[in-house]
């Protein structure tokens, strides 16, 4: 039958003195979101809280609805993927519209990833430079692709992937929430395997934190999902800990089965 | 706070300038301290002046401006990750903490680890220094470009068949599932996975004993970048990947 086990953590960092990052997990519904706040005095907080909140109410209220893993032959993506792109585009306008009237919200912003797992599938819908990785036996891989400067100069050839790790304009995101009426998330699916394990995270993490590092950290403590957080967390940490650090872990038996209104299970 | 301007045209990144004492000189002419050869720059377009713990940005009255952001400005006080436009060069400002400025109170200078959102308007003047690429700037819209492809059966029973892979994920294998059904022995119920995603087509190995391959390689669980002409084989089926629409970069 059908298990998902989730464990998020988010930490303050060394360097800052308060928690920009937010993190919900939902495993009886079967989704994560991660956000990671910027703006002054305490926007950052107000907008990733916000990201974090709408996405998640919107989600509960919405995948109830639908039948699970129905493909829509227009898009060529899942109804479940459609919706957390919905989802992220409802927080995005809500927070663009806060940040606007209030004048202490003004030019908040944040990135966003969320996680939707249904059936023997997953989708990570994300904007900005909060990543999702999958550990799949030995190979630690990307799930989402940076929409940060950097990533586009390495897209387009300009930049090696070593380049971008030592260079100063690393933290020039090109996509965020709240800074446009509109908003353009990247929704990638993914099969998922028994044991695999879904990793999300800020960049307070891979900043700092080298993807091997984090590799060995995931194949060593895995089976502990708490123990496996807190080491990242602490890795980060002893590395200088620059900014705010948030994990999310996810792992999911095969064919996991979110919980369907009544209305669905007749006559979805 | 060192500070350093990262130097391009058009998409490339052409040099990374350390700035430092109390003017830094930038124009045409070769006695400038950054000297940009091209004809849209002036002799002496502009210069950047640290004083105290800011860099001021100013318009030496140069014929064709200095931009800032898309502004033209005369004067500007230089923010971490602001792109100075002079000609089709962009200079863009970067804050480098020094060693002791990491070990000060929180909170006293710009902070370098803040993450910071660049307008897409401003992006793409970045990366494409505000030129119009031969009028195929495409307007990003909301739907993300990704580019299609289709794989044809080249041997096999199916032989001549033609699928599009317009799907986020399509599956091939033994189960009735899979949208691509091969068959063979130790080919898996689900044996492997073209991925369509922004960055382009991957195939992953998912389950079975007989893995895919591409070009005569075998695909593992790292997921392989797919090219127009490559060769996919599985089981008793071989097919050609090839792509029908290249995306445009956005």
């Amino acid at each position: 039958m059908s298990d998902l086990e989730m464990f998020a953590l988010s930490d303050v960092g060394v360097k800052r003195n308060h928690n920009e990052d937010y993190v919900g997990i939902a495993p009886s519904h079967g989704f994560a979101v991660l956000a990671d706040g910027m703006g002054g005095h305490n926007a950052g907080e107000v907008a990733s809280v916000m990201a974090v909140d709408i996405t998640m109410r919107s989600l509960k209220e919405s995948l109830s609805k639908i039948p699970m893993a129905e493909h829509d032959p227009e898009t060529g993506f899942t109804l479940e993927s459609i919706l957390a792109r919905k989802a992220v585009i409802l927080a995005n306008e809500t927070i663009y519209k806060t940040s606007g009237e209030r004048p202490e919200c003004a030019g908040m912003g944040t990135t966003i990833v969320v996680a939707v797992l249904y059936d023997d599938r997953l989708t990570a819908v994300h904007v900005g430079d909060s990543r999702m990785y999958r550990l799949r036996g030995d190979y630690l891989t990307y799930i989402t692709e940076d929409h940060s400067l950097i990533q586009e100069q390495v897209r387009r050839g300009l930049l090696t992937a070593d380049d971008a790790r030592n260079s100063a304009i690393k933290n020039l995101v090109t996509r965020a929430m709240g800074v446009d009426p509109e908003v353009e998330p990247d929704i990638v699916e993914d099969i998922v395997q028994p044991n695999d394990l879904y990793l999300m995270c800020s960049d307070g993490l891979t900043d700092v934190v080298p993807d091997e590092a984090i590799r060995l950290t995931l194949r060593q403590h895995g089976k502990d999902m708490r123990a496996a957080a807190s080491h990242l967390i602490q890795l980060a940490n002893d590395a200088g800990g620059p900014d705010n650090i948030s994990v999310i872990l996810i792992r999911a038996g095969k064919n996991y089965r979110r919980k369907q209104s009544l209305m669905s299970r007749l006559f979805g | 706070m060192a500070a350093r301007l990262i130097l391009k045209f058009k998409e490339n990144v052409i040099s990374e300038i350390p700035i430092s004492g109390e003017e830094t000189t930038i124009g045409r002419k070769e006695a400038n301290d950054i000297h940009i050869d091209n004809l849209a720059v002036s002799g002496h377009h502009a210069r950047i002046l640290n004083i105290g713990k800011k860099a001021i940005l100013e318009d030496l009255g140069s014929t064709n401006g200095t931009f800032i952001n898309g502004a033209k400005v005369t004067k500007h006080v230089l923010n971490h990750g602001d792109q100075v436009l002079l000609g089709k060069h962009t200079l863009i400002y970067v804050e480098v903490p020094d060693e002791e400025v990491a070990n000060a109170p929180e909170g006293q200078s710009a902070d370098m680890d803040k993450t910071m959102v660049i307008p897409r308007r401003d992006k793409e003047a970045l990366l494409t220094n505000g030129q119009q690429q031969q009028g195929e700037e495409k307007k990003s819209g909301t739907a993300p470009a990704m580019p299609l492809a289709g794989v044809q059966i080249i041997s096999g029973p199916t032989h001549g068949r033609m699928f599009e892979l317009g799907s986020s994920l399509t599956s091939i294998g033994k189960a009735d599932s899979c949208k691509i059904q091969v068959k063979g022995w130790f080919v898996g119920r689900q044996a492997a996975v073209l991925t369509r995603r922004p960055n382009g087509y991957h195939i992953t190995y998912l389950e079975g004993f007989t893995k895919p391959k591409v070009n005569g390689e075998a695909v593992g669980q790292e997921p392989r970048y797919l090219n127009g002409g490559d060769i996919i084989e599985i089981g008793n089926t071989k097919m050609e990947f090839f792509l029908k629409e290249e995306a445009r970069a956005e």
